[in-house]
């Protein structure tokens, strides 16, 4: 088992670093110039060049990328923002907090709802209450994640004024007491980890839909019937644990689709987590905090992964005991 | 094939969309740029079904015409990902070996990327424009397909038919496009119906922050962001945009689904 998760931990070094590698060459690749941003229109060609030099923009770009890459592996330093200054990295940890506290959440959130809704419609495959949830949530699988937003925020926010539109705390959060900040906070999260997690949780419970019904119309739940063993553990011994297994490693797939969820999420709901940090990067060709910032998603997505391939072979005994996982 | 009740929902859904889509736009001009100041933003009316937007364009007439760009990406993206993705899924899966591990690497760090930053990325540092858009989404997209197909040629590469195809000498090239392809195909057409909607929901998304199709011209997500600045008054332009969205998707996954259902029983009889 450690050495497995040994190998496995120095398997995804080379993926990292070719994965952001590929970033920092389509980052630099891609046109547009980070100088204009900060030019005068016009400024003459030597303040251009002045800024290029500041920015280390001016040297080949096989130097930047060494200079860069010995950066991150020595001191894992991204360099500096281009237009505030600071670390990238700094800059990345600090929006790292409102995305993983709302992709959290809204996780949770989708794996309850989805796979009990997904239960239940199996268990009752055929009859109204399947027909009803699966029709809804065929509904919102087909729903862009922002529509979901948009909808709630238009509804809850604007029209009923029930609930905050945007951010994470309001104006005058330091003000409350300690009990006013939670209930502030848990006001602001309540619509964007739903909208989120309803979208999560359509996922999940097509998936867990279908692989229920897929095992219980197999031989072996036809045998166990045959033996005369109750439904109720047929349900929740045999087919449910079946389909839980592979339920870890579509969550492990599925998550850049829920890094890219997230990030528009936190656009509509103005949250400043990373969404808007690589947005507003975007715009402003902020090289180094883009590039963190892609890296740092890239580097979570294989996290990610290994997690859901290590959580699969403690469940499942079949692969820990070939000793390697698919 | 008409009797899977998924997929004639399904297509009758999509059939009725393209129709509007292609066909309204003769049959009531009704132009999607021309402005009328004297009705801005007014709600559904028996004149604008669908209201007008704050530049007293009929919504209605925009919605189709968005249709018709959302529509022709979601089809020419899914196009091109499916063509890449077969060729190199079945290179991957047909001769094994190095180009084999070498490709899956490959895969493993496209699909490492959320497909959203990536388009953000080189989107957002260049001048969006429609045919960027295309190309960067054809190229982000193919992944999925590439390991079904690579998936499916490894086993249809162990059949008896193929084994005697390869015993016959017949050329690499004839068994792989005439005896492996024609029979990987009905996997590759489930996921590509099933791509359709996932690409127009991503379009829709970068539409709607102002990284995809650039005003004037409009998709339905960009008539979505016009209607998310004004969503306390003309709340019709997020409404009927949204719903065009749902229901096309709603329409692709479930001829996709419906597919699915007829060719997994059809070769479930084939090998009984």
């Amino acid at each position: 088992m450690s050495a497995f998760l040994f190998r496995r931990l120095i398997g995804i070094v080379p993926v990292v670093l070719i994965g952001a590698t590929l970033i920092f060459i389509i980052v630099h690749l891609a046109p547009g110039d980070p100088t204009t941003i900060f030019l005068d229109p016009n400024a003459g060609a030597n303040t251009r060049e002045q800024i290029a030099e500041r920015f280390g923009l001016d040297r080949p770009l096989a130097t930047q990328y060494l200079k860069w890459l010995s950066g991150v592996i020595v001191h894992f330093d991204f360099g500096n923002s281009f237009s505030t200054g600071r670390p990238a990295t700094e800059m990345i940890v600090e929006a790292l907090g409102p995305t993983l506290i709302l992709t959290g959440f809204s996780l949770i959130f989708g794996i309850l709802i989805g796979t009990l809704l997904g239960i239940f419609a199996a268990i009752r495959e055929g009859r109204a209450f399947d027909k009803t949830i699966s029709a809804v949530m065929l509904f919102f699988y087909s729903m862009p994640s922002f529509l979901i937003g948009v909808l709630l925020l238009g509804l809850f926010a604007v029209r009923l004024d029930w609930l905050p539109s945007s951010q994470m705390t309001s104006l005058f959060h330091e003000q409350l007491s300690f009990n006013g900040r939670i209930v502030d906070s848990i006001r602001h999260l309540i619509l964007p980890v739903t909208t989120l997690g309803v979208s999560f949780s359509a996922v999940f419970f097509k998936y867990i839909r279908g692989s229920m019904v897929e095992s219980l119309h197999s031989n072996y739940i036809l045998a166990a019937r045959a033996r005369g063993v109750s439904s109720g553990k047929i349900f929740f011994k045999y087919s449910l644990r079946n389909s839980l297994l592979p339920l870890i490693s579509t969550i492990g797939l599925s998550l850049p689709m829920l890094f890219s969820g997230a990030l528009i999420v936190e656009v509509v709901f103005s949250l400043p987590g990373m969404g808007r940090v690589m947005f507003y990067a975007a715009l402003a060709r902020d090289y180094p905090v883009i590039i963190a910032a892609g890296s740092l998603a890239f580097l979570s997505v294989v996290l990610g992964n290994l997690l859901a391939d290590i959580l699969y072979m403690v469940a499942d005994p079949r692969i820990r005991l070939k000793g390697r996982s698919s | 094939m008409w009797g899977e009740k998924t997929f004639r929902c399904g297509t009758v859904l999509i059939l009725t969309i393209l129709l509007l889509c292609v066909c309204l736009p003769w049959v009531m001009p009704q132009d999607p740029y021309a402005q009328n100041l004297e009705e801005i933003s007014q709600p559904p009316s028996l004149a604008h079904p669908f209201g007008t937007d704050f530049f007293g364009r009929d919504l209605f007439s925009r919605i189709l015409y968005g249709g018709r760009l959302s529509l022709t990406i979601g089809i020419v993206v899914t196009f091109f990902a499916v063509v890449i993705g077969t060729i190199i899924g079945m290179v991957s899966g047909y001769f094994g070996g190095w180009p084999d591990a070498a490709l899956m690497r490959f895969v493993d760090v496209m699909l490492g990327f959320p497909r959203l930053f990536i388009l953000l990325t080189v989107i957002g540092f260049t001048r969006p424009s429609f045919g960027l858009m295309l190309a960067v989404l054809s190229l982000f997209s193919w992944m999925e397909v590439a390991r079904i197909v690579r998936a499916e040629v490894l086993t249809v590469r162990e059949r008896l038919y193929v084994k005697s195809a390869v015993a016959l000498g017949l050329s690499r090239r004839r068994v792989l496009f005439r005896y492996i392809f024609p029979n990987i195909l009905s996997p590759i057409i489930v996921s590509a119906t099933l791509m359709v909607g996932s690409v127009i929901v991503i379009e829709s998304g970068l539409s709607f922050i102002g990284m995809g199709v650039q005003p004037p011209d409009a998709s339905w997500g960009t008539i979505l962001n016009q209607g998310f600045q004004d969503l306390a008054g003309a709340w019709w332009i997020t409404l009927f945009s949204g719903l065009a969205i749902v229901v096309t998707v709603i329409g692709f996954n479930l001829v996709g689904d419906g597919l699915r259902n007829i060719l997994d029983s059809k070769t479930g009889v084939r090998e009984s």
